[in-house]
């Protein structure tokens, strides 16, 4: 998993003065990784980006308060954790989960794809199984609790150490690594789970 | 080692956490034991979906939003801070004096409102009724100046006598003189301190005036008896105007001085009427004082109130057959 170059300490400072020149730069840096965050956090392409501009907008009226410009990536996913978390309390009040809140299935030709079906023997060569398969794994991690989505979405898709983690969700390395085991460990099972 | 402490250490197995000694353990348990391998092949296929995942590309028109967004923030928090948002802003060590104090403004007006309301009402209503009934208060003025400066120079009985001769003239002379010095009199009603107006009130409260009739024939006896009644139980005669005495009596003498007068009532073999009231305002002329037809310029005369604590005013009305 690769991870982008860490934002120029001047660019913060910048932004920080209120340079919307540095804000916008810091945005075309961070937006992917936001976004993605939030998509693999929310499943839902309009709610991950009406979310994700949100996370921006909160940056650029609270980084002042950033002591640390070196931590400014942590904190950053900070920010977009805590607006995944209220925003996923805000849906599930309104039962937006129970309805079929999920992008829709790949759509391949003229026919609809119906739910992939797990298949730990197959190999996703093609791109319309790399669909299904995106599709399944977004399936499995919203079927998760979201600390255990926040673990895999951290660590298997986003790439962060576990460094990394133990200072953006304050906790021991060792306690990140069992509680992510058991994510993974759940995610197979609920994976084996949908129906065939 | 058990398989579920193998699989338990499956994510270190695969990203290569584990020492030595304990990756050797685990493989040695997973080459003897199927069911853990069977795990290890379904958690692995597991972990290279996961990170088969691509990433997601950002829609179009995302940081256009981004300043779409902040301007709408702006224009609202504008009106927010018209709105009194700006208030969350103030420290708070000015917010809390400003709450405290308005917090005990609040208190004060609930209690003003609650409880004072009724007294103040009852003061206006007072007031009012003064301003309305102004003859009796020209009245009292009047008898306040008669007191500082006749009183004390006649006796009773030659201010008696003179009362008697000048009683059908200064009757209509009063009456013409509380006409023309009404609105006077209304403009000093309506300047009545409140201090004064509640002592008042505290001493109407504390002792209503008390009026005794009495019919009488022998006017000059009666009025020596009533004087020698007054003295005897620790009073003394305040004022006298005529037919109407005003006297001064300790409250716990009253009920006996009351008594001597029963007597002294049916010594005259006349009626006798105790009449008690909240105010002087509206002191009526018996009915038996009409049958007398004794004419009763002291149906306007306004009780005095300089009671002090522990007496009682007392007004005695003598209404000659």
């Amino acid at each position: 998993m690769e991870t982008s170059p860490k934002i120029q300490k001047e660019v913060i400072e910048g932004c920080k003065a209120g340079d919307e020149k540095a804000f916008t730069e810091i945005v075309l840096h961070c937006q992917k990784k936001v976004f993605n965050i939030a998509y693999r956090m929310l499943g839902n392409m309009e709610e991950a980006k009406d979310l994700a501009q949100e996370v921006f907008i909160s940056v650029f009226e609270s980084i002042k308060g950033l002591r640390e410009e070196v931590k400014f990536d942590a904190w950053l996913t900070q920010v977009t954790l805590n607006h995944c978390r209220n925003r996923w309390k805000y849906l599930k009040r309104r039962h937006y989960f129970n309805s079929d809140s999920l992008d829709e299935p790949v759509e391949a030709g003229d026919r609809t794809v119906p739910r992939p079906l797990y298949d730990p023997s197959g190999n996703p060569e093609t791109l319309y199984e790399k669909k299904v398969i995106q599709q399944v794994i977004q399936r499995g991690l919203l079927s998760l609790r979201q600390d255990q989505r926040e673990l895999i979405v951290l660590r298997d898709l986003q790439g962060f150490s576990y460094e990394e983690m133990g200072k953006i969700l304050g906790l021991p390395e060792g306690t990140i690594k069992s509680k992510l085991h058991r994510a993974r460990v759940d995610l197979k099972e609920a994976l084996e789970k949908f129906p065939h | 080692m058990e398989c579920e402490k193998v699989q338990d250490r499956f994510s270190s197995l695969l990203e290569g956490d584990l020492n030595p000694a304990e990756e050797k353990i685990v493989r040695e348990h997973l080459a003897s034991c199927s069911g853990c391998r069977k795990e290890l092949d379904r958690f692995e296929k597991t972990m290279h979906w996961l990170h088969s995942v691509e990433e997601v590309e950002v829609p179009d028109g995302f940081v256009s939003g981004i300043y779409r967004k902040m301007e709408e923030g702006k224009s609202q928090a504008i009106h927010g801070e018209k709105a009194g948002w700006r208030w969350l802003g103030f420290p708070v060590s000015m917010k809390l004096p400003i709450q405290a104090v308005a917090m005990v403004a609040v208190i004060f007006l609930v209690i003003y409102l609650t409880k004072w309301t009724p007294l103040e009402t009852f003061h206006l209503k007072e007031v009012g009724r003064k301003t309305a009934s102004l003859p009796p208060k020209k009245e009292v003025e009047k008898e306040g100046a008669l007191k500082g400066r006749a009183v004390p120079q006649t006796t009773f009985e030659t201010h008696r006598r003179e009362e008697i001769g000048q009683l059908k003239a200064t009757v209509p002379e009063e009456k013409k003189m509380e006409v023309a010095s009404a609105p006077k009199g209304m403009e000093e009603g309506g300047r009545i301190e409140k201090s004064s107006v509640a002592k008042e009130k505290a001493v109407f409260a504390a002792n209503p005036p008390q009026e005794i009739v009495l019919k009488i024939s022998d006017h000059e006896r009666v009025i020596s008896q009533i004087q020698e009644l007054v003295k005897k139980f620790g009073g003394e005669i305040e004022t006298t105007e005529g037919n109407v005495l005003f006297a001064s009596l300790p409250i716990t003498s009253f009920s006996e001085f009351e008594k001597g007068m029963d007597r002294l009532s049916s010594s005259q073999k006349e009626d006798k009427v105790v009449l008690q009231k909240g105010s002087g305002e509206s002191l009526r002329v018996l009915p038996g004082a009409k049958r007398g037809g004794v004419e009763e310029k002291d149906k306007e005369s306004e009780t005095r109130l300089k009671d002090m604590e522990g007496h009682i005013i007392v007004r005695i009305l003598l209404l000659q057959e």
